[in-house]
């Protein structure tokens, strides 16, 4: 059930090439990079304990550092790895300038954190948390993953289905179905109360004997 | 596709509607921007489906908006101010003249006439509020959030243009056959001047600013003789740190977020940042202990002041408080 953080794709074949082109100066290579490369280093970042605010900060630091030093940057190989040692270096920098490093920094290893406390820890309002967390409970691990692979991950529903190796029908009818119980839960605020709260009026229509 | 009848869970599985909410492709966001312009009848199915969208994005920050701070950032850091030489000022004198003469010609005009002609007409914007206003020569402001611009009927003529603004406005001027100037006054710093063109101006108390985005304008300062001329991309603003008589080069874009309700802030100081979010909001924001000086880069909703003040705090490590006056940022 456990899905890698970060996907290798064929995009990762791509950036070698953008790489070079960063060191001759092409802009254009710069901006093609940090859009190959954002959802997967925010990904790190967000899984790593930090918000995606901080994360987006930390990844235009490095993407302004890079630029700043185009013409001597070195030859790299795995351009992907190099991206997230920067990042992790970035990120533990803040850590530690802000004073709340905890037992985090000295772990070289990623971990996978829970997805689930990730997604709820993000959430700006106390009741929208909440729920979320309630809902999230109730989802099959099955719909977990694609909840998580198709919204966090930002992958295309054939993706999804090549990755999986489910039909594609069945990748829609999972999600689908994930999405009507999390709609539910999740649903316009007054929509919720009222239909939360009128069950409590019963007692007094039928009655004060249930009391 | 018929989009038009697509539920809440059909935008969500569609991969061109999760390409706009994560901002990871411009022509998707394109797309439905432009989609949301004609107000399709299920366009509230569309909005709830942006908002579980962000919600199960873990509020990410988009893409887009992302490339588009560093592209800021990076431009800043990169770029130089770039000293224009001044135009010339005959031209200017002989405008003085002219504007002299028409002024002199209209008060020798009909006394009820010109009574009518010298009355004011007036746009103003309450708080977190916006509008458009058309003017007499076709030209059109768009009116920022506790703004007002005003006019005088006398004031739009075959010879001259003239508005007068207090906060902040988008200007897309219409080019005249009569090449007739167009000019915004101001009670702060300067006075601008242009001919067909589309720009920004901010005058509120401490802050005067200008941002070409095309065509050409002259600002005229008012303790100052020389006018200084701008290009497109170019601005220049008085009364903060950053103030320079000099054009500086800047990304007009993050001038214009207002207009996307958005606030953007570039590395803005703390104190920068209180004073625009009370001008937008109409809200008091106190410092408790809080560094004046620490900078924020960011880009943010401009709905509710929370919103704006919770992120700034999170960023920082302050505790955002509300109060029966407002909301104080104090040091966690």
């Amino acid at each position: 059930m456990i899905t890698p953080i970060i996907k290798k794709s064929h995009t990762t074949e791509q950036m070698p090439v953008l790489w070079g082109g960063i060191r001759q100066r092409n802009y254009q290579s710069l901006t093609d990079l940090y859009r190959l490369s954002y959802n997967d280093l925010l990904n790190f970042g967000m899984l790593f304990g930090h918000s995606g605010l901080e994360t987006k900060d930390a990844i235009n630091q490095i993407f302004l550092e890079i630029w700043e030093r185009a013409d001597s940057l070195p030859p790299v190989e795995n351009v992907r790895s190099y991206l997230i040692t920067y990042l992790r270096r970035m990120l533990l920098r803040e850590y530690e300038r802000v004073s709340r490093l905890k037992q985090l920094s000295s772990n070289e290893t990623v971990f996978e954190g829970p997805y689930e406390d990730l997604l709820v820890r993000n959430q700006q309002e106390e009741h929208i948390r909440q729920k979320l967390r309630t809902a999230i409970e109730q989802l099959t691990p099955r719909q977990k993953q694609l909840i998580r692979m198709r919204f966090f991950d930002g992958l295309s529903n054939e993706t999804i289905s090549q990755e999986t190796g489910m039909h594609i029908n069945t990748v829609y009818n999972t999600i689908s179905s994930a999405l009507k119980l999390l709609r539910q839960l999740l649903g316009h605020e007054d929509y919720y109360n009222l239909l939360s709260w009128w069950p409590l009026l019963l007692p007094l229509l039928t009655g004060t004997e249930l009391i | 596709m018929n989009y038009e009848i697509y539920t809440v869970d059909d935008f969500l599985l569609d991969d061109r509607f999760l390409a706009y909410c994560t901002g990871s492709d411009q022509l998707a966001v394109a797309f439905w921007e432009q989609w949301q312009e004609d107000e399709p009848a299920n366009i509230h199915a569309f909005y709830e489906a942006e908002r579980l969208c962000r919600i199960l994005t873990a509020n990410k920050p988009r893409l887009d908006h992302s490339l588009l701070e560093l592209e800021s950032l990076i431009q800043r850091q990169t770029q130089p101010a770039i000293i224009r030489p001044l135009s010339s000022r005959t031209s200017t004198k002989q405008w003085w003249l002219a504007a002299a003469a028409v002024i002199l010609l209209s008060i020798v005009g009909l006394v009820g006439y010109q009574w009518w002609d010298n009355q004011y007409v007036i746009y103003e914007t309450a708080y977190n509020q916006q509008r458009t206003v058309q003017l007499p020569d076709g030209s059109s402001v768009v009116l920022n959030s506790h703004s007002e611009l005003r006019y005088q009927r006398s004031a739009f003529s075959e010879n001259e243009r003239q508005v007068e603004l207090q906060g902040e406005g988008y200007f897309r001027i219409r080019h005249l056959t009569t090449h007739a100037p167009f000019r915004v006054k101001t009670n702060g710093a300067f006075d601008v001047k242009v001919l067909g063109t589309e720009f920004s101006v901010y005058n509120r108390h401490r802050l005067h600013r200008v941002v070409l985005n095309s065509g050409k304008v002259e600002v005229q300062f008012h303790d100052k003789q020389t006018p200084v001329t701008l290009r497109p991309g170019q601005m220049i603003e008085v009364g903060t740190s950053r103030s320079s008589l000099r054009p500086q080069t800047v990304t007009s874009g993050q001038y214009t977020a207002w207009m996307r309700h958005q606030l953007v802030f570039n590395q803005t100081r703390l104190a920068e940042v209180v004073q625009i979010v009370e001008e937008q909001f109409g809200v008091s924001v106190q410092l408790e202990g809080a560094d004046p000086d620490l900078t924020f880069t960011g880009i943010l909703p401009s709905d509710r002041p929370e919103t704006v003040l919770q992120a700034v705090a999170e960023l920082n490590q302050l505790t955002l408080r509300k109060t029966k006056d407002g909301y104080v940022l104090s040091k966690k």
